[in-house]
């Protein structure tokens, strides 16, 4: 079961509400930790044993290094020993994938970097250690957010842990949000990834100029409504069982910035890495040899978030060498030119960006680059004009909702008029609902 | 967000999940492939309240964007719905070849062997330039599978023959047939191939019944989009043909006619059945009163041949026609090749790739 599917909208989400409503204040972490576990062997069936032996490994930890709290060489054991395993799930994991064909093993993902930051915060004293096994696993494997995050610190434990009262009007507001995500999802971002299909075997066969402009665009646009509709479907489940995640994407592609452009890209992901990596590695000198080889070591971690592949290395190294350009020469440049032109630029630079993110190889780059120059490459091929044809309507909505207008226009009628607002609300969710409906029967 | 938004967006949810609640028990055939999530996904996506107009719904809004191809339908620039043919495998191929071939040792003849493309390979002109390439190669096919008969059965290629008229009303827009103007030029290629007189079109009165039809293939979604078809009767009027055709049911039953062609439009739902009816198992077709009827010939066939077996039976004194898949063992048995002086294949490649019980072969008398 996905979380985009019908069983869960119509059959999980309802139940797992009602039950979690009903259940009184005390015990609503335990049902919560008990939902959050069947999804996951629901979802998971193949590895939900190993994932309920990781979060019981990981709680024995933490309760061993509350205990050895005083004990350094002890603690700082466990802490090490707990870098080590999780950063092994996360290899292990990639690289099965990577031989599999599968996708980046998101819930992988999320367990155990949540947890290597759990560790840390804990031994630095950042956090408080969670001694209570259904809030701990509430913390680690929230069900809404295994998919594709976002990124939990530790810091924000009390969003997890306390004060689950029921409220009507933030389980609206949830739904919403997690209807807006879906329809993101199904409703975008899978037609995207069928056209990408298409146009990849499409320039397999005779790549062309508008070809591979084309496929660049969409990969982006898919990325885009992939990863921030799982995150906006995370947010909103969390508003329905009572917590506030973090955002983890805003309109990326619209920065003024490369810089800007990371931070808004997978927000969650880059924070991490820049606290518990970045933060870590820079010394009160903050040289520019340290400034440039931390950069490069951030991007390309958060490459890797997305797999162990060569590309996504390469995709991270790209960023950071114009994040290092920017912060060295051109910072006050793009800070005087028009913001328009700043983010022209910044909407080019990562947007080639998107041809190493989703080339299958260094051969493919290259040719994707030649052929966007004309080089060797026909202005248009029949099967790029057919599939424009088939795909008309996906590519303007596609547009459209990835830059900021109408997100802007929500929130003008949010400010002017509740009211107002809430009929938008409930017209949208009605209107999202049926398509997500009809594309998913 | 005000309460009340807040309680309608959470009903909407909870009323869905309630309709499919209560729909799960009306569902009449609950799917039995797949794991249970599976299996629970398609039963609640069988139980969706409003489920045809969602889909079409969502058709409609693909149509309007461009989309013109909906699951293995592709809808021609003039209104044709064209059906892609499944990719078979090549088990399929192997099958029909080593049945077909035992059958010609055993019985040692050397039998005839016809694939009619459909109007997807040969209408290319309502195709867009790329789209053709989404569809199943039909010639490729056809070819691959004459080839594996080296010269032990008579193949008999009408891809070129279609392809040539391929501007005529030659299939239904909205069947996944020939029409009777179609079948004409199929019965000039078969006359050539088993050397007899074709007999000229001139030779036939056309009537043209059922107008305005649509076919199988026109959902309602589809309708909107598709040309309407009509039936056309060729009768042979060029002498006195009295044909006598017995309808032989899979239950022992059986009809007879005087007629290929049934006027009372009202008599079928499928309009294609006013031609040799429903098609049954296993059809006699004596034509005594025609002086140029000559000899016999067994047909193993399908649909496909309603198009042009009217046309044959004025040259043939006897015709059997056998639909492998829909005839019994019983019905099988009566039948003696030996009383035939040919025997023809003959299937429509759509039919074909699904597979044809070529194994019941053994059953013939």
């Amino acid at each position: 079961m996905n979380i985009n599917s019908l069983t869960f909208l119509y059959l999980f989400l309802p139940a797992a509400l009602v039950v979690f409503n009903l259940t009184p204040k005390t015990f609503k972490n335990t049902v919560l930790a008990f939902i959050s576990i069947t999804f996951l062997v629901l979802s998971q069936p193949g590895n939900a044993v190993f994932f309920i032996f990781d979060i019981l490994l990981q709680f024995i930890i933490s309760e061993a290094m509350f205990k050895n709290f005083e004990k350094e060489k002890t603690k700082k054991f466990l802490l090490i020993f707990s870098i080590i395993f999780n950063s092994a799930v996360i290899i292990v994991f990639s690289v099965s994938n990577q031989l599999t064909g599968g996708f980046a093993p998101f819930a992988a993902m999320v367990i155990s970097f949540t947890a290597i930051g759990y560790f840390v915060d804990f031994y630095k004293k950042e956090a408080a250690p969670i001694r209570s096994l259904p809030d701990f696993v509430v913390f680690l494997a929230f069900f809404g957010k295994l998919a594709r995050g976002p990124l939990v610190r530790a810091k924000d434990i009390k969003y997890f842990c306390e004060d689950r009262s029921f409220s009507l009007v933030e389980t609206g507001n949830g739904l919403y949000l997690f209807i807006r995500g879906l329809a993101k999802y199904v409703v975008l971002a899978i037609p995207l990834v069928q056209l990408h299909e298409k146009l990849f075997i499409a320039n397999s066969e005779e790549i062309s100029v508008i070809g591979a402009w084309l496929d660049m665009v969409v990969f982006s646009m898919m990325i885009f409504f992939d990863l921030s509709g799982f995150c906006d479907m995370a947010r909103g489940l969390g508003k329905c069982f009572g917590m506030d995640l973090p955002k983890n994407f805003y309109f990326p592609f619209q920065s003024p910035s490369v810089s800007d452009f990371l931070d808004r890209f997978n927000m969650t992901v880059t924070g991490f890495f820049r606290h518990y990596i970045y933060d870590v590695l820079r010394n009160d000198k903050n040289s520019k040899p340290q400034f440039i080889v931390n950069t490069l070591l951030i991007c390309m971690l958060c490459g890797i978030w997305f797999g162990i592949e060569m590309n996504f290395i390469i995709w991270g190294f790209y960023i950071a060498v114009f994040i290092i350009i920017e912060e060295l020469f051109l910072r006050r440049f793009l800070l005087e030119i028009p913001h328009f032109f700043a983010r022209i630029y910044t909407f080019a630079i990562t947007m080639f960006s998107m041809v190493i993110f989703s080339a299958s190889g260094t051969n493919s780059i290259v040719s994707s680059y030649k052929a966007m120059f004309g080089i060797n490459a026909p202005m248009l091929t029949d099967s790029v004009s057919y599939i424009i044809s088939q795909n008309m309507l996906v590519l303007i909505v596609g547009a459209f909702f990835m830059i900021s207008a109408f997100s802007m226009f929500v929130h003008y009628l949010n400010r002017k008029s509740s009211v107002l607002f809430s009929v938008f609300a409930v017209v949208e969710s009605a209107v999202l609902l049926i398509l997500i409906t009809a594309e998913l029967i | 967000m005000k309460k009340f938004a807040a309680v309608l967006i959470t009903a909407m949810i909870i009323s869905v999940s309630v309709s499919v609640f209560f729909n799960v028990f009306s569902v009449k055939s609950l799917p039995s492939e797949g794991t249970v999530l599976e299996k629970i996904e398609k039963t609640i996506s069988l139980s969706i309240p409003l489920r045809e107009d969602l889909s079409e719904l969502m058709d409609s809004i693909r149509y309007l964007s461009g989309v013109r191809r909906f699951e293995n339908i592709y809808i021609g620039s003039s209104g044709s719905l064209l059906l892609d043919i499944e990719k078979p495998s090549s088990r399929i191929f192997s099958l029909a070849e080593n049945y077909i071939l035992n059958f010609a040792e055993e019985k040692q003849i050397k039998p005839y062997f016809m694939l009619v493309p459909t109007s997807s390979a040969i209408l290319q002109q309502e195709i867009d330039t790329f789209a053709a390439e989404d569809f199943y190669n039909q010639r490729n096919m056809i070819n691959n599978m004459y080839s594996r008969f080296h010269g032990k059965v008579r193949t008999t290629d009408i891809y070129q023959t279609l392809y040539d008229h391929r501007d005529e009303y030659i299939y239904y827009h909205t069947e996944n047939l020939p029409t009777s103007l179609g079948g004409y030029y199929i019965y000039g290629e078969l006359c050539s191939r088993l050397g007899i007189e074709q007999n000229k079109i001139d030779s036939f009165s056309a009537a043209f019944v059922a107008h305005g039809f649509y076919g199988n293939l026109a959902t309602d979604f589809l309708r909107p989009y598709s040309s309407p078809d009509f039936i056309s009767f060729y009768e042979y009027t060029e002498e006195k043909n009295d044909p006598v055709i017995e309808y032989k049911n899979a239950n022992g039953t059986s009809v007879v006619s005087k007629s290929f062609f049934v006027y009372d439009e009202n008599k079928y739902t499928r309009k294609t059945d006013m031609v040799l009816g429903k098609l049954s198992p296993v059809i006699e077709i004596v034509c005594s009163g025609n002086s140029s009827t000559d000899g016999s010939i067994l047909i193993f066939g399908d649909e496909s041949a309603k198009s042009w077996l009217p046309f044959l039976a004025t040259n043939f004194e006897k015709i059997t026609f056998v639909q492998l898949n829909s005839a019994t063992e019983n019905l099988l048995s009566e039948i003696y090749t030996e009383n035939y002086d040919q025997v023809l294949f003959a299937y429509s490649a759509s039919d074909f790739v699904l597979g044809i019980d070529f194994e019941k072969l053994e059953y013939l008398g």
